[in-house]
């Protein structure tokens, strides 16, 4: 309904509909579509279906539909895990290990000479894709063709992005939106970019598409006076304004995976659910508060929930205790689209599609996952999480890694070992793509 | 010289009827011929004879004995040696005459002092079995007997009321076991409520344990992996049932499970996990009781899995209460998880570190695995209730029985019990014993349990009683004690109904019945126990096992539990000759026996192509016909290390010739046992036999013991015993025969088939009769013996002969 | 004597400084005095009652006439470390290595043995349940009555005189019944006193009373009809029968004195030795290993007093991090060493520690008269072993094994020869046990002969 009022969607469908022409073959494309929702700074503490007190009952639909995984890792900090999940690179080896809002700080940008974004190697191959929500690793709009080259055919994303406090101004007011190159400023961005991604899904269409979807955390259009900017409010007041904000994320995914389920897309489509990094408000699981992950150098940093939802190769309705890490993105869609990765371009993931079909062999799955945030690395296996300033917790009996793993604890040291010995191929640093930063 | 023998038994019974004194036949000849190795100078053997009281009616039992061995000495013309001046053919009719005539005569005279039975308690497995027909319970796994003191053996049987003692420590145990019977049969309450716990499948999210496949998942994950993982070695069980302490009631039950084997042929080696992928997955079915802890663990069943296809299992139990079950992975892979995880791991994944423990995560689900899908256990079953036993005493109870149903149910139980009808005054006491009870605590089940206790314990229950008769010069027992004899001769346990009736009816006796009874007893499967303890006892077989080989040195012994298969061979050999009626000289030598493919192997004959035993033909070459060539007899006479050609030329001399040797002199070393290999065993004992007094009795055991020398301390056949020794297995025995191997002495064993069947006869007369022989029952020996070439020596028969002696029905 | 105790206590509690971590609240210094006042405490509040019915004299009688009349074993399940327990030198000279140090005192009262063991005993930690029936479990499947160990074999011999015929204390192992079953242990200290000194409630003695009752009332209706039957059986019947009668006559005894038991009021002890003095200074600390002195004052007292002849004490095994200075691993990790020094002076401070307490305990009984004025020590056969040799290893063979006391001669180190893997059957040592506690029995378990030449 509210499309009525979007001007640039003829031109948009325009644009497309050359598109599919150039690019897709005669016969209909079977390839899944493949949709990627990256939450903003939701840890598991937040996500009912991981035993969080605050409900949320549309990501846990996709839970049940779908399947859950309680291991999963990005980095600590948001544009790390973006470039991450765009390069299927770890951040010593794309060079973006801590946060430069390219926007803000005129850092380098994210030049597509030197990586191969999943959208653009899908794209190539003749799915058609689209990004919405956040984009700040290039400057916007002066590089307005930047989402091109990077393989969006389409885009709705914010321009001048500043951080929280443009949050609180996307909420109550209007702010400044770039729609397929064209710039204005909407009441309620999180919404706009919301419908414009499913009238994207819902319009038909011969190829596969990928949905990019790094989301904004906002409470509703409809929040509180209270929650605007500056605010500097008390931590209940936070907590508050953000228990708001991840319902209406939580909304919003509901209103997106209905739209799927509508299309009739429900059997072919890969919906992944996930965030960018731990929460940037303490949320709680079971009753005891949990910790605000974002930016601190531990599993809670990292650790963010993990759901998939893919008809076409499972019926769900399960719990993998399998280890998923931000890099695993990329491999796996690449297997789904049936394409092979470039040569030039280094992956350091590995496909979960074995897991996703809910193989039992280890040897076909990930026995560690990795983290870093600047020169801070970490890296854990099911139980035992251990950094690069040498310290080692026990997950299972220490989630928030308070106490030394006991001495008499006769597995420990082993594990231990054996992480550093993996922790060891990792360098803090690698020939960055782009030279010195 | 058998034709010597056979001459001299016959006209031993032409002399034996004439009856003149010829007491100056005999001293002579002694004088002349024994008198030298046994009189005052020297008493070879311990015997001396020239104070032999001959003259006179009356002749000293001990005497009698002297005279009776030195009968058969020259019978078996074994004396005197053949290096002594010999008499003629002549002398030895009329000496043989002579004894044969004195020892019946004195026989007569001594009829009702020697030769009685003893009055003789039950025995452990008496007991035992008798409680089991008593109250037909299921006695698998309740023993209350478990606590008796072992019982003496007393002339190689502990069933002889001579060596049965009773302490007070066995009689506070009959006041136990009494008290754990009353409670296990008495069961007035209703059916008890039936108990199902299962895990797996849908029902199982609750109970399933929190580790599956070595991976903790909750209750989503866990309906994904629908499966428990047998871990190795470590057993499955029912948590709810292992955390209930077992089931809650005596009763049948039923296990269920599903299982399927995953990944048999899995990516790492065989002999990594120390594993055979070639042969199907085995699950096996244990029962155990945490109370009496690994005692009672006990496999029950096991079955083949099939590859990734689930199959359904079934199988039906009796459990006491509180016992429990487990699944095994019967020949899963050999060794910890752990080791799996710290030495295998790292060979197949880069990632993997040794010698560390890898997480689990990162083997389960590559490796072979043993699903267990879902695991049940329901029941417990009866075909009926109240149970048997306890409805055979305690027919339909009124709603509020009273104390005369009490009396009228004890009175029915003891005349079961005592095995022979009761009089008023003879249970009176016991009645008013629990009358009492029931009056002063108005409890009637705790009444009627008191009162089975004190029957229990009664001395009429306990001892095979045979009352003195009236008229002391009748010696006959009564049918009820004869039922009795018959019952634990054949059954080791009390007399069935049938035999019962019969007995009440004082039809028993007669002889047609008898010989009836006895084919239908050795029909029974009740008769096993007789298979077992016989054999346990005669060939010793009970002695296997207590100088095991080592399992260093003989893996397969305990892989292939050879020690069990070898026991079963004999017992299924002795079963056969007897079901069959066949030979006895068959247990000398058969040209069969019975096998398993372990024990095949270990015979190193070709393979049983059955699960389990099977009657074998033996080809001709074959050493293995007879007892001789058994395993489990040629296992048992050794000691784990080395033969012991002693013991077992001991062993035949005891057990299959009848002619035990002396026990040595106490001041004579034992041979220091020499592995180094420089001198063979046969070397050593040369040395030892050069001592005189050795030299009496060696010169009967070393050649025989020499000549199974083929044999090893498992009973496996050698040539020689190491490159440079070869084994020489020929001797000489007394008599100047030579023999060669094991053949050799089998054949000197045929060649007088009397003096086999006399042994034979011997010890079953013992075992029968519960009691030591005397000289005074020779007539009956001599009599079967005598009779056997006639009944082709069939093993039944004997029997036969020996229910239908004169000693079986005398007191 | 209190001072002794005193003395003694206070050397004993130089010689292992039990720093308990800073995690309990308990400074050295009320450590100390709690060990002083312990053994302070036990010369007090003992008021034993000897139970006086002659049925028990008689008994006693049996046990009169021999050497010694009680049977103490203690056993840590981990063994000792084979190097500094066995002595270099054989004799009566030997020099004692750093884990029997503590015994100095008691070099004249204690015999050393090396290289005894039990054959045919494999390794695993199995072994140490083997310590006393010389016998593994699965190479007795068959007959179960093998397991039947030493300790329980006296129970039935010269335990009866008792109201306890054994007591098996800490952790279980190495008892088992003559049905095979490994036997319970009470590890509790409380409870230990209770059960020894504290009367049972009337309804609990009801029980148990009417239990004898009924066994007895059995036994009188059976001897009526064993009497009738005597009547009709032949002469040589009734010499067998005579046994069934005296049998009867013999429990029908036993059972009186049981019920005598019964009513026979427990000795009373001081409690103190469990709950510490009215005054705050002493705290008696339950906990194990801190219980380790209580238990063995309790074991004390139960001699003394006669409450039993027979005590087995095992030391567990497990891998608890004891609360000493300088411990840093679990028990049983430290067991596996693998030869590291640091560890293996962590493992040496717990095994000296039960050795001290184990020196300590023989004080006491030197120093404590029993009834018939001779001290414990010297009526009493006190065994210290493990059925497990070098833990480092799960080793079988040559097994830790000191026995003092029960008047046999002692003073020397005694090593044997090893015949290949077997050292000397340790069920020779038990036969001369046996013997020496009256009871003639040539054989027990896997035993060669005896060694009553070394020790009598």
């Amino acid at each position: 309904m509210n499309l009525m009022n979007l001007p640039p969607l003829n031109l948009a469908l325009l644009t497309t509909s050359i598109l599919c022409h150039s690019s897709s073959p005669v016969h209909a494309d079977e390839r899944p579509n493949v949709i990627l929702i990256v939450a903003d700074d939701i840890g598991c503490d937040w996500v009912s279906c991981y035993g969080a007190e605050h409900r949320t009952p549309n990501v846990d639909r996709l839970a049940r539909e779908g399947v859950r995984y309680e291991t999963a890792w990005c980095t600590p900090s948001s544009m790390p895990s973006q470039v991450t999940l765009l390069t299927g690179q770890y951040p010593f080896r794309h060079g973006w290990t801590g946060d430069h809002n390219v926007a803000q700080q005129g850092a380098k940008e994210l030049s597509s000479d030197k990586f191969t974004t999943l959208a653009r190697a899908l794209s190539a191959s003749g799915y058609v894709a689209v990004v919405g929500g956040q984009w700040q690793v290039n400057r916007l709009p002066e590089q307005s063709n930047a989402l091109k080259k990077h393989g969006f055919d389409e885009h709705c994303v914010y321009t001048n992005f500043k951080s929280q406090k443009l949050k609180n101004q996307a909420q109550n007011s209007s702010s400044q939106i770039m729609t397929n190159g064209r710039l204005s400023s909407f009441p309620n961005g999180p919404q706009t970019i919301n419908s414009f991604l499913i009238d994207f899904i819902t319009r038909p269409r011969a190829q596969p598409f990928l949905v990019y979807y790094p989301m904004i955390l906002t409470g509703p259009a409809t929040a509180s006076p209270r929650s605007d900017s500056n605010a500097s409010g008390t931590s209940a007041d936070d907590a508050l304004r953000f228990a708001e904000a991840v319902t209406h994320m939580d909304q919003l995914v509901g209103e997106l995976i209905d739209a799927v389920d509508k299309a009739g897309l429900r059997q072919n489509t890969l919906i992944l659910f996930t965030s960018d990094n731990g929460s940037a408000v303490a949320g709680s699981f079971d009753g005891k508060p949990f910790e605000a992950g974002k930016g601190s150098k531990s599993d809670s940093g990292a650790h963010v929930p993990f759901i998939v939802r893919a008809p076409f190769l499972t019926e769900g309705g399960r719990v993998s205790r399998d280890l998923i890490d931000a890099t695993d993105l990329y491999p796996t869609s690449l297997e789904l689209a049936q394409v092979d990765p470039l040569r030039d371009r280094e992956l350091d993931g590995r496909s979960f599609l074995p897991s996703l079909r809910g193989s039992e062999d280890p040897f076909e799955k990930r026995n560690w996952i990795y983290s870093q945030l600047g020169e801070f690395r970490m890296i854990r296996d099911w139980q035992h999480i251990l950094d690069s300033d040498g310290n080692f917790h026990d997950l299972t009996k220490d989630p928030l890694q308070q106490s030394e793993v006991s001495l008499l604890d006769k597995i420990a040291p082993g594990r231990r070992q054996r992480l550093e010995m993996i922790l060891k191929r990792l360098p803090k640093d690698a020939p960055v793509p782009f030279g010195a930063r | 010289m058998s034709r010597l023998v056979s001459l001299l038994i016959t006209c031993a019974w032409v002399c034996s009827a004439q009856g003149e004194d010829g007491s100056d036949v005999l001293e002579p000849f002694l004088e002349s011929y024994c008198i030298r190795c046994h009189g005052p100078e020297s008493q070879k053997a311990d015997r001396r004879f020239d104070q032999l009281a001959m003259h006179g009616t009356e002749l000293a039992s001990e005497d009698a004995e002297l005279l009776q061995e030195i009968l058969d000495q020259l019978n078996l013309a074994a004396m005197p040696p053949d290096e002594e001046p010999q008499p003629s053919d002549e002398q030895l009719k009329q000496v043989v005459a002579e004894l044969t005539n004195m020892l019946a005569k004195a026989r007569e005279d001594a009829r009702d002092q020697v030769g009685r039975v003893v009055l003789r308690r039950l025995n452990r497995a008496e007991y035992r079995n008798t409680i089991r027909d008593l109250f037909q319970l299921n006695m698998v796994d309740f023993d209350p007997t478990i606590t008796f003191p072992t019982d003496e053996s007393t002339d190689g049987f502990d069933n002889v009321g001579e060596g049965l003692v009773t302490s007070d420590y066995l009689l506070r145990n009959y006041l136990d076991a009494a008290h754990q019977v009353a409670d296990k049969v008495i069961l007035p309450g209703p059916r008890p409520e039936k108990i199902h716990y299962q895990m797996g499948g849908e029902a199982s999210s609750p109970s399933a344990p929190e580790i599956l496949n070595g991976v903790a998942v909750d209750k989503e994950g866990r309906k994904e992996a629908g499966r428990l993982f047998i871990k190795f070695r470590q057993p499955l069980g029912l948590p709810r049932l292992d955390k209930k302490r077992g089931v809650p009631a005596d009763g049948e039950y039923v296990i269920r499970l599903s299982a399927s084997a995953i990944r048999r042929k899995s990516r790492y080696k065989d002999e990594d996990l120390r594993y055979n992928s070639d042969e199907p997955m085995r699950l096996s079915l244990s029962i155990d009781s945490r109370e009496l802890g690994a005692t009672a663990h006990r496999i029950i069943s096991e079955y083949e899995i099939p590859d990734d296809r689930v199959i359904e299992i079934e199988h039906r139990v009796w459990l006491e209460k509180g016992f429990t079950f487990h699944a095994h992975w019967a020949n899963g892979p050999n060794g910890s998880f752990k080791r799996i995880l710290r030495k295998v791991l790292p060979k197949y994944n880069k990632d993997a570190l040794y010698p560390i423990r890898n997480p689990p995560e990162m083997y389960v689900g590559s490796g072979p695995e043993l699903h267990v899908h879902t695991l049940e256990i329901e029941g417990p079953f009866y075909d009926q209730w109240p149970p048997a036993g306890f409805a055979r005493f305690f027919p339909e109870p009124p709603k509020k029985p009273d104390a005369e149903y009490l009396d009228k149910s004890l009175i029915r139980f003891a005349a079961t019990a005592f095995r022979k009808p009761i009089s008023q005054d003879e249970i009176e006491p016991y009645l008013r014993l629990a009358r009492e009870y029931f009056a002063e605590h108005g409890d009637f089940w705790a009444a009627a349990k008191y009162g089975l206790r004190a029957i229990l314990t009664s001395p009429n229950f306990i001892y095979l009683v045979e009352e003195n008769p009236s008229d002391p010069s009748d010696r006959r027992i009564t049918e009820h004690e004869l039922a009795s004899r018959l019952s634990y001769f054949l059954w080791s346990s009390m007399p069935d109904d049938e035999l019962r009736d019969l007995a009440d009816r004082g039809t028993l006796s007669d002889a047609k019945t008898l010989r009836a009874q006895v084919e239908r007893m050795l029909g029974d499967p009740k008769s096993i126990a007789f298979c077992e303890n016989f054999t346990g006892q005669w060939l010793g077989l009970r002695k296997l096992g207590e100088m095991p080989p080592d399992p260093e040195k003989n893996p397969g012994y305990y892989e292939d539990q050879l020690e069990e298969a070898m026991r079963r061979e004999t017992q299924l050999f002795f079963a056969h000759v007897l079901q069959e009626n066949r030979s006895i000289m068959e247990f000398v030598h058969a040209d069969y026996t019975f096998l398993n493919t372990a024990l095949a192997g270990h015979y190193s004959l070709p393979a049983v192509q059955h699960r389990g035993f099977k009657k074998v033909a033996l080809p001709p070459s074959s050493h293995r016909g007879g007892l001789l060539g058994h395993g489990s007899i040629l296992t048992a006479t050794s000691n784990g290390v080395e033969t012991q050609p002693v013991v077992r030329g001991v062993w035949v001399l005891e057990n299959l010739l009848g002619t035990p040797p002396n026990p040595p002199p106490p001041d004579v070393e034992p041979i220091e046992p020499d592995t180094r290999g420089v001198a063979t065993i046969r070397e050593l004992m040369e040395k030892h036999r050069n001592n005189a007094t050795c030299y009496e009795c060696h010169r009967k055991i070393d050649p025989i013991g020499l000549s199974l020398e083929n044999f090893d301390y498992v009973g496996t056949w050698r040539e020689r015993y190491s490159k440079k020794l070869p084994i020489d297995s020929s001797g000489e025995l007394p008599d100047g025969t030579t023999i060669k191997g094991p053949e050799g002495i089998k054949s000197f064993l045929l060649s007088r088939p009397e003096q086999f069947t006399q042994c034979l006869t011997e010890k079953l007369m013992i075992y029968a009769l519960g009691r030591r022989l005397s000289f005074s029952d020779r007539d009956d020996i001599d009599r079967i013996v005598a009779a056997m070439p006639e009944l082709e020596f069939g093993f039944r028969e004997l029997i036969q002969q020996i229910v239908a002696s004169e000693g079986f029905h005398s007191k | 004597m209190n001072y002794d105790g005193n003395r003694v206590a206070a050397r004993d509690s130089k010689e292992f400084l039990i720093k308990p971590k800073s995690k309990q609240h308990v400074s050295k210094e009320a450590n100390m005095s709690r060990i002083e006042r312990r053994s302070f405490l036990r010369g007090l509040g003992v008021s034993i009652a000897l139970p006086s019915f002659a049925s028990l004299r008689a008994e006693a009688r049996l046990i009169e006439s021999a050497n010694a009349k009680r049977f103490v074993c203690v056993s840590p399940n981990y063994g000792m470390h084979p190097s500094g327990f066995f002595p270099e030198k054989t004799g009566a000279d030997y020099s004692m290595p750093a884990l029997l140090q503590p015994l100095q005192s008691h070099r004249a009262d204690l015999t050393v043995f090396s290289n005894l063991d039990h054959p045919g005993v494999g390794g695993g930690h199995g072994c140490s349940n083997t310590l006393l029936n010389g016998v593994e479990l699965k190479d007795v499947k068959e007959q179960p009555q093998r397991l039947h160990s030493l300790d329980q074999l006296l129970g039935e011999k010269i335990g009866r005189a008792t109201r306890f015929p054994t007591l098996a204390l800490g952790s279980s192992g190495v008892s088992w019944s003559r049905a095979g079953i490994k036997l319970p242990t009470e590890a509790n200290p409380a409870r230990v006193f209770a059960k020894l000194f504290v009367d049972d409630n009337t309804k609990l003695k009801q029980q148990t009373r009417q239990l004898l009752d009924e066994d007895a009332s059995i036994l009188d209706v059976v001897l009526q009809d064993a009497k009738r039957l005597e009547e009709r059986l032949a002469k040589a019947d009734r010499n067998k029968l005579e046994q069934f009668l005296t049998a009867i006559r013999e429990v029908e005894r036993k059972l009186k004195r049981q019920a005598d038991w019964i009513d026979i009021a427990k000795p009373r002890a001081n409690d103190a030795v469990i709950r510490g003095g009215d005054d705050d200074d002493t705290i008696v600390d339950l906990a194990y290993p801190y219980n380790t002195s209580v238990m063995y004052d309790l074991m004390v007292l139960a001699l003394q007093t006669n409450s039993t002849n027979v005590i087995c004490y095992g030391h567990p095994g497990g891998n608890r991090l004891f609360p000493f200075d300088g411990i840093t691993l679990g028990y049983h990790s430290l067991t596996h060493h693998g030869k590291r020094p640091d560890l293996l002076k962590e493992l040496t401070i717990i095994e000296s520690f039960y050795t001290t307490q184990f020196s300590r305990f023989l004080t006491k009984l030197k120093d404590t008269p029993d009834s018939s004025g001779r001290s414990l020590l010297e009526s009493t056969i006190v065994m210290f072993g493990s059925g497990m040799g070098n833990a480092s290893s799960h080793s079988s063979r040559n097994l830790p094994i000191m026995v003092a006391g029960g008047g046999m001669k002692h003073g020397s180190h005694h090593r044997f020869e090893r015949q290949g893997r077997d050292g000397r059957p340790l069920s020779d040592l038990f036969v001369t046990i046996l013997q020496q506690l009256g009871i003639e029995q040539e054989s027990f378990a896997t035993n060669s002969s005896n060694l009553n030449h070394l020790l009598t």
